[in-house]
């Protein structure tokens, strides 16, 4: 069978002409007595119990001396191939995941251009034509090329146009554009030429290290889900302040379980839409992904609660509704909660001293009046303490 | 055996494990012992991040062409080397050939060596030449190990 290998030399072939192959650094130093002796180190710490370890030899004449030292060869060999790996081979590496290396770039300079005094009085326009090199006074190769064609017209004194350096990369520090000054010869009707300002200072091209960062950047960033943490991430991004990833489920058409099924929930309920459009351009083509609200169930109830004698119903209320609304209710609380009392009693019990503690509670459903005992949780659900909850106070 | 504390543990290979079937963890004199037996049974080579440790000849040495006496020196110098190097722990160091069997024609390697941070206890390791010599034609340490003896009790049977 004939395998089609041109794709890839037409690959390596435009990769050839692409430049900025910059020196990558060493990934292993291949020091093998400094990693030989971190080892040996490491095994002769003292164990938990504060008894010696039974490696606390750090001789190459032990039997664990020897292992050791067969290990930090193998690993030297593999090291050493890493090193070997060429700078090519890591660029179709982050090309095949989507990054591509940033190339230098030149910085733009303003110029204005100024007519002669002759040429101003007779209200003679004057071309600059784009291309036109105005050289600096203080660094002999720098010069900058007009970016397009610029007429001071007729009366006009002068006139200001977008220049590029001839230099890709950052301007020098004791660059100052006011020494772009020297006319080029041949140019009629013009006094003198000037650098105004730095309009783009340019950048230097990525170094592979600095490509390699962006690309562990973009995944933790979630740039692409795949994994539950990546979904979850990204969902946090787009707006959403919780978010319960559910891998292998979806919840919209016809519901069901499919592998290659994400369901994202997402709180406040609101944001569903805009989390959605966010998600779908970065989910694996061809995978489902729905994006849902949260399933809000409002809880009423009673409550009786034993408090401490000096203080009031009135701050005991908001004692107790304060440590509902910053540990039970959303955004806070736990999806599909299956222990919501107990939740909710810890939240409350923990809140505050003047509160010892709940006697008794009923909690219910507050549209239907079915006891949470009775009610199906699901992991999209989230329980929130309605404001119709009433409190007995125990003193 | 406090003063020998800066000898620490090794896990000898002679032999790897113990009767109960764990590490064969040595200290003390015996661990010093066990360095000079890990020199000795050592290839040269074979331990590729020191590739200078070991005096073993070569299966396909000839038998004729180095004789114990010359073994003898070398592997007095080689100890001691190492001892430099690594500090193995011996003080002093004594490698002598006694003959043990007449009738036999045995020959047996007598290392006396006294250890650094022990009163003058001269210790004895001892074992047979021409097992020694055969440990590489025959692939096992079986007849040898059972001829090494550490101040005159087998060296297997030594305890931390």
């Amino acid at each position: 069978m004939d395998i089609n290998y041109s794709g890839f030399y037409e690959m390596i072939n435009r990769l050839s002409q692409d430049g900025l192959l910059t020196p990558a650094p060493d990934l292993y130093d291949l020091n093998n007595e400094a990693v030989f002796s971190a080892i040996m180190n490491r095994l002769a710490q003292p164990l938990p119990d504060g008894t010696d370890s039974p490696f606390s030899s750090r001789n190459p004449l032990s039997g664990h001396g020897q292992l050791v030292g067969a290990l930090v060869y193998l690993q030297s060999i593999i090291g050493h191939e890493i090193n070997l790996i060429p700078d090519r081979t890591w660029l179709i590496l982050f090309q095949l995941l989507g990054i591509e290396v940033a190339y230098p770039e030149f910085p733009v300079v303003e110029l204005t251009f100024y007519a002669t005094s002759n040429a101003v009085i007779s209200r003679t326009p004057v071309n600059i034509p784009v291309a036109t090199q105005v050289q600096s006074r203080r660094h002999s190769n720098l010069a900058a090329l007009t970016l397009q064609n610029a007429v001071i017209q007729g009366g006009d004194s002068s006139v200001t146009v977008n220049a590029r350096i001839n230099q890709a990369g950052t301007l020098l520090a004791e660059f100052d554009p006011i020494e772009m000054s020297v006319l080029p010869p041949l140019l009629s009707n013009i006094e003198a030429v000037r650098g105004t300002s730095i309009i783009y200072p340019g950048s230097k091209g990525e170094s592979l290290y600095e490509v390699m960062l962006r690309a562990r950047k973009q995944f933790q960033d979630g740039q692409s889900c795949i994994t539950p943490r990546s979904f979850y991430n990204a969902a946090l991004k787009a707006g959403a302040t919780k978010v319960n990833v559910i891998p292998g489920l979806q919840l919209d058409n016809l519901g069901g379980y499919y592998s290659d099924a994400v369901t994202v929930v997402v709180y406040p309920t609101t944001m569903s839409d805009l989390v959605f459009q966010d998600l779908s351009t970065k989910v694996l083509m061809g995978d489902r992904l729905s994006v849902k609200p949260a399933n809000i169930i409002s809880i009423a109830g009673y409550l009786s609660i034993r408090v401490a004698a000096g203080i009031s119903n009135a701050a005991a209320f908001n004692l107790v509704a304060s440590a509902i609304q910053s540990n039970v209710n959303p955004p806070h609380g736990i999806w599909g909660d299956l222990d919501f009392e107990n939740t909710l009693l810890t939240a409350i019990k923990n809140y505050s001293p003047s509160i010892f503690g709940v006697e008794s509670i009923e909690l219910i459903q507050e549209n239907t009046g079915i006891t949470l005992a009775k009610l199906t949780i699901h992991p999209w659900d989230l329980l929130q303490i309605s404001s119709n909850i009433s409190f007995n106070w125990v003193r | 055996m406090a003063s020998t504390n800066y000898l620490g543990n090794d896990w000898s290979w002679y032999p790897a494990t113990n009767e109960s079937g764990y590490f064969n963890i040595v200290s003390g004199v015996h661990a010093v012992a066990s360095r000079i037996l890990h020199i000795i049974l050592t290839q040269p080579g074979e331990d590729p991040i020191h590739p200078g440790l070991g005096i073993i000849p070569n299966l396909f040495a000839s038998l004729s062409s180095d004789n114990a006496l010359f073994f003898l020196s070398n592997i007095q110098s080689e100890i001691l080397a190492w001892n430099n190097v690594c500090k193995i722990g011996i003080k002093e160091l004594n490698v002598q050939i006694e003959s043990l069997n007449i009738y036999r024609n045995d020959l047996a390697i007598s290392i006396y060596f006294k250890v650094i941070g022990l009163t003058n206890t001269t210790n004895v390791l001892t074992f047979g030449y021409w097992e020694y010599r055969g440990v590489l034609a025959s692939g096992s340490l079986t007849d040898f190990m059972a001829n090494v003896r550490l101040n005159n009790t087998p060296f297997s049977s030594h305890k931390k």
